[in-house]
């Protein structure tokens, strides 16, 4: 079955390839929602998150050719996604580094998560809208995107120990505002 | 630690894709892929162009560089040349075979040793050598063929007249430097023109390979 959608999709890139947008308007209804999420995730915004999708979209589509396939499709746009909105993040002047980043205190590094039952989605999606930007774009890779400290250590432009740094000081702010029900 | 939250997260991902991207961001793209879709063709063709534009002015700059050279020797005295009036004219000659134009129509009898000969030999030899590569492209690019023909000819026109004033040249040493330049013309239009096929290729390629796919 995995199988067969893979085919689909690499069938659609080929077409998308040889400049039939009819193919390559499937493979973006088939993508845009989950990158149109992880954009906005990243950008706090849904007008920035649409230009970023509509940029990503087409820079996939100029350069379907570099798709090599060692990816799938969908991990391939998220990567541009990614990619962009972090740019545009870079752009607006959003700081990764914390002024005063040092050492996490022992309180701060042994935050208790709540307990599974207590989670509600629609309340993390709250709390992680209200996130300042940093701290969300950080948590938005690690939590939502799979992405590895190291990964967005990289893909940030800092170091190693700041992306952990911002991200249990971010997770415990994130915390705070589920307890509080993530509603403004 | 544990890391419940990611736990959880992971577990319930897709219900966290909520939001849905206006309908129009589509309208948009599609407008904008039709645009990227002529892009390859654009890009030729401006490529085409600036060749075109280049081919002109080297052209203009080459004419020019005639004309410079006939009215400052107007007003000027016979340089003191080794070369003797006459004797590089003889070793140059036109080479008939096929109808290429520039300056791969013609080939130097090395039989002189001065610097000038020994250079125009050099570049005739860079000519022939590039145009060669200009031809490959005459079955597959006719048009194209015949432009950049066209353009190295009329600079080789200028080069054959130039041939010709020097059996009566004075000035045989500013007649020589006007036809070393001359080919330098040649040769750096034949490099942009090159640049251009290359371009051509690499489209050509890429079509080859998406339809094999």
């Amino acid at each position: 079955m995995e199988l067969a959608i893979y085919s689909d999709i690499q069938e659609l890139v080929d077409k998308s390839l040889k400049g039939d947008t009819r193919s390559f308007q499937v493979l973006y209804q088939t993508h845009a929602k989950a990158m149109f999420n992880t954009a906005l995730r990243i950008l706090g915004n849904a007008a920035d998150a649409e230009d970023i999708l509509q940029d990503s979209f087409l820079d996939a589509f100029k350069n379907l050719n570099k798709f090599s396939g060692q990816s799938t499709f969908g991990a391939w746009i998220k990567q541009i996604v990614i990619y962009k909105s972090i740019n545009l993040l870079k752009k607006k002047k959003v700081a990764f580094v914390e002024i005063g980043n040092g050492a996490l205190d022992m309180e701060e590094a042994h935050t208790e998560d709540p307990g599974w039952e207590s989670m509600q989605i629609e309340a993390v999606r709250k709390a992680m809208q209200r996130m300042p930007d940093g701290f969300r774009t950080v948590l938005s890779l690690y939590l939502f995107e799979g992405y590895d400290h190291e990964e967005i250590a990289g893909i940030l432009g800092v170091a190693h120990t700041t992306v952990r740094t911002q991200y249990v000081r971010g997770k415990k702010k994130l915390l705070d505002l589920i307890r509080k029900g993530g509603v403004s | 630690m544990s890391d419940t939250l990611k736990k959880f997260i992971e577990a319930n991902r897709a219900a966290f894709d909520q939001e849905d991207p206006s309908p129009e961001l589509w309208k948009k793209l599609d407008h904008q892929l039709e645009k990227a879709n002529s892009i390859p063709v654009l890009s030729i063709k401006s490529g085409l162009w600036s060749v075109l534009i280049a081919a002109s002015l080297l052209i203009a700059v080459s004419v020019l560089t005639f004309r410079h050279h006939a009215l400052s020797d107007q007003g000027q005295t016979v340089v003191a040349s080794a070369q003797k009036p006459g004797e590089a004219p003889e070793q140059l000659s036109t080479d008939t075979q096929g109808n290429h134009p520039g300056g791969s129509t013609q080939s130097i009898q090395t039989g002189g040793d001065s610097l000038y000969t020994q250079e125009l030999y050099h570049f005739t030899q860079i000519i022939n050598i590039k145009f060669r590569e200009i031809e490959k492209i005459k079955s597959a690019h006719p048009e194209l063929y015949q432009r950049f023909s066209a353009d190295i000819q009329k600079l080789d026109s200028n080069y054959q007249q130039l041939k010709q004033e020097l059996p009566r040249e004075t000035n045989q040493e500013m007649l020589l430097k006007a036809m070393l330049q001359n080919l330098t013309l040649q040769v750096e239009l034949i490099n942009r023109q090159l640049g251009i096929i290359e371009e051509l290729k690499k489209e050509s390629h890429a079509k080859a390979t998406t339809t094999s796919i």
